[in-house]
């Protein structure tokens, strides 16, 4: 898969995993890395690049028996953010879908 | 790639692309290779599925591209500056009207010291004294136009770095350069400094020698403490 339309909606991706509850960074990381073909390492930029739009916070938890790790939860601004997102997103991939789908027809 | 050689490689490629927060951003690696460690990967397995310390880094660097802070003062700071500079201008009118003052005393005392002891009196300015209390008062005179002298040379020199300091200042706020600032204080060269150090010191010892010896002899000759009386200097 392209890896550039990729970037654009592992935000939205991110944005999704974090409307339920809070989550690590590992734990985002290793979900999106399960069922998308990314690197591992990509997670961690969006991450921080959400906290410097102010649509995600941070802050550290202690776990039993290891390191504190660093939690990150939707602001506000990420809630509405993501709502006006998915919905643009949904309607742009019926778009699409339907698009590439009549295309198909066409050809058959 | 093991875990150290991956992480001293994304701090080299963050240091290099100027990313804030560098040591934020590689705990979260190292917390990354802390819980695939803990999955049973190998070190070298993890890096590879990272990704290059150098793609990773460059996707930081495209993040703080979006939030950098604009270079340069703001209409505001240059507003301060600009009412500043006004208030420094002022200053240094003052400063600059002292220094003038300074040069003239040294000027006027210069002149009045050489008359009182070549006996050249203008205009009758001077008042009646024996020639021996007026040659040791003209030398005395000197000695103050000397004090005079040397002290409009550091005050000329003052206001000249102090202005070219805050010159130097206000460019480097308002273009947000860093060319190192300038020091207030006079710079001379050593030799110069020693010139005027010099003259300095005998300025205030023949001043102060002189006058003494001056008042004494002066004194002496009037019979009289108040010598100025006696030869009605002030009628």
């Amino acid at each position: 898969m392209n890896t550039q339309y990729k970037k654009g909606v592992l935000e939205l991706c991110v944005l999704s995993m974090l409307k339920g509850r809070d989550r690590y960074g590992y734990e985002i990381s290793e979900t999106l890395a399960k069922r998308i073909d990314i690197a591992d390492g990509t997670v961690y930029p969006i991450l921080r690049k959400l906290k410097s739009d102010g649509l995600v916070t941070t802050y550290l938890s202690e776990e039993s028996g290891g390191p504190p790790r660093k939690y990150y939860s939707l602001t506000e601004l990420g809630r509405s953010t993501y709502d006006a997102d998915r919905a643009d997103y949904l309607e742009f991939a019926k778009t699409v879908e339907s698009i590439i789908k009549e295309n198909k027809d066409d050809k058959e | 790639m093991t875990r150290n050689d991956y992480l001293d490689q994304l701090r080299a490629e963050l240091k290099k692309n100027n990313v804030a927060d560098m040591a934020d951003i590689v705990s979260e690696y190292e917390q990354h290779f802390a819980f695939k460690l803990a999955d049973g990967y190998t070190e070298e397995e993890i890096s590879a599925k990272l990704g290059s310390p150098k793609t990773i880094a460059a996707q930081f660097d495209t993040i703080k591209e979006t939030g950098k802070p604009a270079s340069g003062a703001g209409f505001f700071v240059k507003l301060a500056l600009a009412f500043t500079a006004i208030f420094e201008a002022m200053f240094y009118l003052v400063f600059l009207a002292w220094s003038i003052i300074l040069g003239a005393s040294s000027a006027t005392t210069a002149v009045l010291g050489v008359c009182l002891g070549i006996r050249f009196n203008i205009e009758g300015l001077i008042p009646y004294m024996p020639y021996s209390g007026s040659l040791l008062l003209g030398l005395s005179v000197l000695g103050l136009s000397g004090i005079f002298g040397a002290a409009t040379v550091y005050c000329f020199a003052f206001l000249k770095q102090m202005i070219r300091a805050s010159v130097r200042w206000h460019k480097n706020t308002v273009s947000g350069n860093t060319l190192p600032p300038l020091p207030f204080n006079p710079q001379f060269r050593p030799k110069t400094k020693r010139t005027l150090r010099t003259v300095m010191l005998w300025s205030v010892i023949v001043f102060g020698v002189m006058f003494v010896i001056a008042f004494v002899v002066l004194m002496l000759q009037a019979g009289t403490a108040g010598f100025w009386h006696h030869w009605n200097w002030f009628v």
